[in-house]
């Protein structure tokens, strides 16, 4: 397989890896994440249109491009994430009065909130935000981000952003209501966040538990407002989430239940019976949910081991974000029998749960595998479309499993989903699928 | 020359006779890049000295420093240095607080730096800082002319001033004294000289100018540490080995007018529509060359900036080539694995600048033996100030700055015009003879999914008419094609609109280049004239190139023929951006359909409409569509074609939409006109557009 996998193909001598997204975007998706704000990037159009496209791609709220229904001025014809499309004099002489038309302009009575945002390089010239903005609006709640943090980790931002927005709801303490949670950690920039968070509405619904909200992804200001009111916060991943847990702990003493992410049959099960056993639901239907699903893995799994021996000993590559991938570890090795060959992440994370996972890995003698995806062979890759695409030019041999974004451009009517019986199942698809080449 | 470097522009007031002068930042804000002028902002004041202000923002606003930048940036692309003056003398800040205001101070412009300070120990710091500014750039060079001590008469400033001078080594040209004489002067509007010749203040004036333009030596920058300056302006001496008595002095030349930025001031002319017209930028110049270097395959690109920046040039890069890889399986390798590595810019770096981190970034890319590095800088090192043209290097490795500045120098267009002239300018070998049956290819869009195809499809008619393509300028090229892209005899744009026609004049003005006069073509006609004007160009026996278009010709009217039985009559609307329309209004005049009007909306890319069936044509330009679905209902129309097919019209009648980029060649519009038929051929409607209500209800922002 080692030789299979590495045919020299490129005439390039270097490649670099993809280069992640930091705290600037993780700010702008975390705020555009809420349905009905209004997330103004007070910047050039070129830090816009990637990411009102991105936004909007992954989470819809209407249609851009239509020169019929959208404004140039201001939205340049995509219908999130309006700009001051700031140039070089106004580098020069600041954007303030750009900034007052554009809130004039955009904001409706029924924007939950307006955030301006700074880009990079308006945040270096210091423009009196939080001035413009307390006298343009009176009613609307709104917040300032005036310094994203420059190449800061893209969570870093997303969680910023996330707390200045929960601090400027101003959100009231309310009655704990029986059976609720908050589901904290999603983001919009994950690629399958939408497919995710409807199969664990679903297995929580048929334990009798309620969403209440999904806090910066794909959530209402309402959802935002009503959030104190869950029994339990659920996080659903550390590098995402810790934070924003603990402000809902710190201003409205809502525990939180800390998980491993619930991808594969056990994570899944584990998840619903803890969160079950915290606030009183009951599992059992949900349990039967996952047992059917397993049954379906059974089945095709069982129709391609009995003529491949697969997918017992196939190596896999993995670079993600930290609990997707330590997750994916914990499905695809004890359930599939697949081996690590490559584990990577897209930023280096806590050294605490770095740690764990290591300590993981090596009573497996797999620590080994921590290391970046350039290093190892594997059969399949589990990523974005960027460092698919990168190996596929390679010439290396393997199936790519987009679990991260950027995509490679597949459109997902369905939603698909990474978590719970339908993301195990997914993740099965996929397996099965991009295994059979290697079948002899 | 005396150029202002401070917001208040107060520097040349005097000279010209207390009137202030238009600054070059209000005269940026004003003027459009094609009329800009050097004479526009050069006043000629007191004995034939020419004055500059840059100007500055409101204070408390905007970034001053930033327009410094900007002042220099134009100053160079209007020739400054080629005026020829005796000197030029910059009248800088005395605090150096970013790299905005230190740019005056660069090796690149000043050969010599005169500082003036008082004997509070405020100004003193204020020198010392500029000392320490200096340090920063190439300090080898020795480059301090002295202090002048502006004397304000107050206790022991001479002693302080004195121990200064001694701790950093450097002479007390002069000692201006404090006098009355200064405001008498500025009452008048007039400079000292000008309003008392004969007073001793004046005398001294004479005599430091004299030891300006003759002083026969220059010495280090050695600042003090924050520590020492306090002992030695305080009044404790500090033991520095460094006395101005044996400091080593290099020989003063004259200041001479340099030209080592001849290249920027040349693709400073080429500006993007965008820019010319001063319109909201689409994109940034960062990105668009970033896009349009990551295309040079044995290059590295060094993005100068935050990450977010490089993360969203990368994925504008690799969009098409993942796009094309999950469609088609196609894999381009600049397009999915793009050599662009980032500086990854943080907090600090903001505040301390960035030359040093992009200077330690170049070495690392540089041990991974590229053919060249470019460097293409962000806004944020634009507005600090970081230095990019002296990290310029000519040698194995050519390291080829790009001054985008983010949006600072222009939109995406601005930028993609940037990269192409200065990589063809730092690596294009002129001395090259050209082959005769070479040809090169310039412009392609490899963010078009059929750019691959469009390529292959003219590559195919050159080679049936015996030429051979010797460099496509720029995709997926290694640095040899460009080193030899002379090499060609004639050069063939992919797109002739305002991009292609700039790029045409740049290299028609820089390399004598030959140019063909069609772009790819598109279309029957386009096809047939191209094919035959490329025969006449390279005497190919016209029997053999008509015989090539003869089969075509044929098989192309005979598809007409069949559409034509369907869709003439059919009453087509076209409302879009595009401005090469040719193949679509031939088509439709092929097909003998009825044009009904053709509504051109305006496009930030290109400012001409011209048609070759213009006078045909019912046109209306700067067409606007909001709020005119009563007007094109009128208009009855049984074919709407728009670049955004839009949903207004539910089933009434048959939209479509018309590709940015259609196919090359006689047959791809064919092709279009051919679904159109089928469509109307089976009655087929399309049931869902029904549905959008329920769309709004459950996607739109505020309805559920």
């Amino acid at each position: 397989m080692r030789n299979e996998s590495q045919r020299p193909y490129s005439n390039q001598t270097f490649l670099e890896p993809h280069i992640y997204p930091d705290a600037f975007s993780g700010t702008l998706w975390a705020l555009d994440g809420i349905k009905d704000g209004l997330v103004l990037l007070n910047g050039p159009t070129g830090c816009k249109f990637y990411h009102a496209s991105v936004s909007n791609s992954q989470y819809c709220r209407g249609t851009s491009y239509n020169p019929a229904q959208i404004d140039e001025e201001f939205y340049f014809r995509q219908n999130r994430i309006p700009c001051t499309y700031l140039d070089g004099n106004d580098f020069v002489y600041g954007s303030e009065e750009k900034l007052r038309k554009a809130l004039q302009t955009t904001v409706t009575d029924q924007h939950g909130f307006v955030a301006v945002v700074n880009s990079p390089g308006a945040a270096l010239i210091g423009d009196n935000l939080e001035g413009v903005l307390e006298d343009e609006l009176h009613d609307t709640p709104w917040l300032a981000m005036e310094n994203t943090g420059f190449s800061e980790p893209f969570y870093t931002g997303f969680q910023k952003a996330a707390l200045a927005l929960l601090h400027c709801l101003q959100i009231p303490k309310q009655p704990t209501r029986a059976r609720t949670v908050n589901l904290i950690g999603f983001s919009i920039y994950q690629k399958h966040h939408e497919g995710n968070i409807r199969e664990l509405t679903r297995l929580l619904s048929l334990a009798g538990i309620q969403v209440i909200s999904t806090p910066m992804a794909a959530c209402a200001c309402l959802d935002l407002i009503k959030s104190p009111s869950a029994a339990l916060n659920v996080l659903i991943a550390p590098e995402s989430g810790h934070e924003i847990a603990q402000w809902y702990s710190d201003h409205h003493q809502i525990p939180c239940l800390e998980l491993p992410i619930p991808i594969g049959f056990d994570a899944t099960e584990h998840w619903i019976k803890q969160i079950c056993e915290q606030i009183g639901g009951n599992p059992e239907s949900a349990l039967e949910a996952i047992n059917y699903a397993r049954a379906v893995s059974f089945q095709h799994l069982h129709s391609f081991n009995a003529l491949s021996g697969f997918p017992k000993g196939t190596f896999y590559g993995i670079k993600a974000e930290y609990s997707l991938a330590r997750g994916l570890y914990h499905f695809l090795t004890p359930y599939l029998g697949m081996l690590p060959s490559v584990i990577a992440f897209y930023e280096e994370p806590d050294p605490i749960l770095l740690r764990t996972f290591r300590e993981e890995l090596a009573e497996k003698a797999l620590e080994g595998c921590l290391t970046e995806v350039e290093s190892a062979p594997f059969h399949l890759l589990f990523s974005d479309g960027n460092t698919i695409a990168h190996h596929k030019a390679r010439g290396t041999i393997f199936a790519g499993v987009e679990v991260c974004l950027p995509s490679l451009g597949y459109t997902d009517v369905i939603p698909k989903a990474t978590m719970g019986c339908q993301g195990a199942l997914y993740l099965i698809e996929h397996v099965i699928n991009g295994l059979k080449f290697f079948c002899k | 020359m005396q150029v202002g470097c401070d917001p208040k522009h107060d520097s040349t007031r005097q000279l010209l006779n207390g009137h202030p002068s238009v600054t070059v930042l209000e005269y940026l804000r004003q003027v459009t890049p094609d009329q800009y002028s050097f004479e526009d902002i050069v006043s000629i004041g007191y004995a034939g000295v020419a004055c500059v202000e840059a100007g500055g923002p409101e204070p408390g606003v905007g970034c001053a420093g930033r327009g410094i930048l900007s002042t220099f940036s134009l100053l160079e692309s209007l020739g400054v240095r080629t005026q020829n003056y005796d000197l030029i003398l910059y009248d800088v800040l005395g605090d150096v607080v970013c790299g905005g205001f230190a740019v005056p101070i660069r090796n690149e412009y000043a050969d010599v730096v005169y500082i003036v300070t008082s004997g509070e120990f405020m100004s003193i710091y204020s020198a010392n800082n500029i000392l320490r500014g200096v340090t920063h750039f190439n300090n080898s060079k020795h480059r301090i002319g002295g202090l002048i001590f502006n004397q304000r008469n107050i206790e022991g400033e001479n002693e302080r001033v004195e121990r200064f001078a001694n701790a950093v080594g450097l002479p007390i040209l002069a000692r201006i004294p404090r006098s009355n004489e200064f405001a008498i002067a500025e009452r008048l509007g007039k400079t000292l000289i000008d309003c008392l010749p004969d007073s001793s203040v004046t005398g001294l004036m004479r005599e430091l100018a004299v030891k300006i333009t003759d002083s026969p030596k220059r010495y280090e920058a050695n600042p003090l540490s924050e520590s020492e300056l306090e002992q030695v302006v305080l009044g404790k001496v500090v033991n520095r080995p460094h006395s101005f008595l044996n400091q080593q002095t290099e020989a003063f030349e004259k200041p001479l007018i340099k030209s080592t930025r001849l290249a920027t001031s040349k693709l400073k002319r080429i500006v993007s529509k965008n820019v010319l017209y001063q319109e909201p930028l689409h994109g940034c110049a960062y990105c668009g060359a970033v896009s349009v270097s990551s295309q040079v395959s044995d290059a590295i690109v060094i993005s100068h900036g935050p990450r977010s920046c490089a993360h969203m040039a990368y994925n504008a890069v690799t969009s098409a080539g993942r796009r094309l890889y999950n469609e088609r399986g196609i894999l381009l390798p600049n397009q999915v694995q793009p050599n662009i590595v980032s500086t990854d810019k943080d907090e600090n770096i903001m505040v301390f600048g960035g030359t040093e981190l992009l200077k330690s970034k170049i070495e690392e890319c540089k041990k991974r033996k590229p053919s060249a590095i470019f460097v293409i800088s962000a806004c944020t090192s634009g507005i600090i100030g970081d230095e990019l043209q002296a990290l310029k290097e000519t040698d194995d490795i050519p390291v080829i700055p790009i001054e985008t500045d983010g949006d600072i120098a222009g939109d995406y267009m601005q930028g993609a015009l940037m990269a192409n002239s200065e990589i063809a300018l730092n690596l294009v070998d002129s001395q090259v003879n050209p082959n005769p049956m070479l040809v090169n290819i310039i412009g392609e869009r490899s963010f078009y999914k059929n750019a691959e195809d469009n390529f292959k499809a003219v590559e195919k008619l050159l080679i049936q008419l015996g030429l051979r393509i010797n460099c496509r300028y720029l995709s997926n090229t290694p640095v040899s094609q460009i080193r030899e892209m002379k090499k060609a005899n004639l050069n063939i744009q992919a797109f002739t609109d305002y991009k292609g026609r700039m790029l045409r004049n740049f290299f028609e003005q820089n390399f004598n280049m030959p140019f063909f006069d069609m772009p790819f073509p598109v279309g029957f006609f386009e096809t047939a004239v191209f094919v035959r004007k490329l025969g006449e160009r390279f005497h190919i026996d016209k029997e053999r190139v008509e015989t090539l278009l003869s089969a075509e010709t044929e098989r192309y009217f005979e598809r007409v023929g069949q559409l034509k039985q369907t869709l003439k009559d059919r009453r087509i609307v076209i409302i879009l951006y595009n401005r090469d329309i040719d193949w679509l209004l031939e088509i439709i005049q092929h097909l003998e359909m009825t044009l009904v009007k053709v509504c051109v909306m305006n496009s930030c890319s290109e400012d001409h409409f011209h048609s070759r069936y213009l006078e045909d044509t019912p046109v209306e330009m700067h067409y606007e569509m909001r709020g005119k679905e009563s007007q094109i209902r009128a208009w009855k129309p049984d074919i709407l074609l728009s670049t955004y097919n839009a949903s207004e019209f539910g089933d009434e009648f048959f939209t479509d939409s018309i590709p940015y980029s259609p196919d090359n060649g006689m047959f791809g519009v064919l092709d279009i006109a051919e679904r159109w038929a089928e469509i109307f051929d089976n009655s087929l409607h399309e049931g869902w557009k029904a549905d959008e209500k329920y769309f709004n209800w459950y996607f739109g922002t505020f309805k559920k």
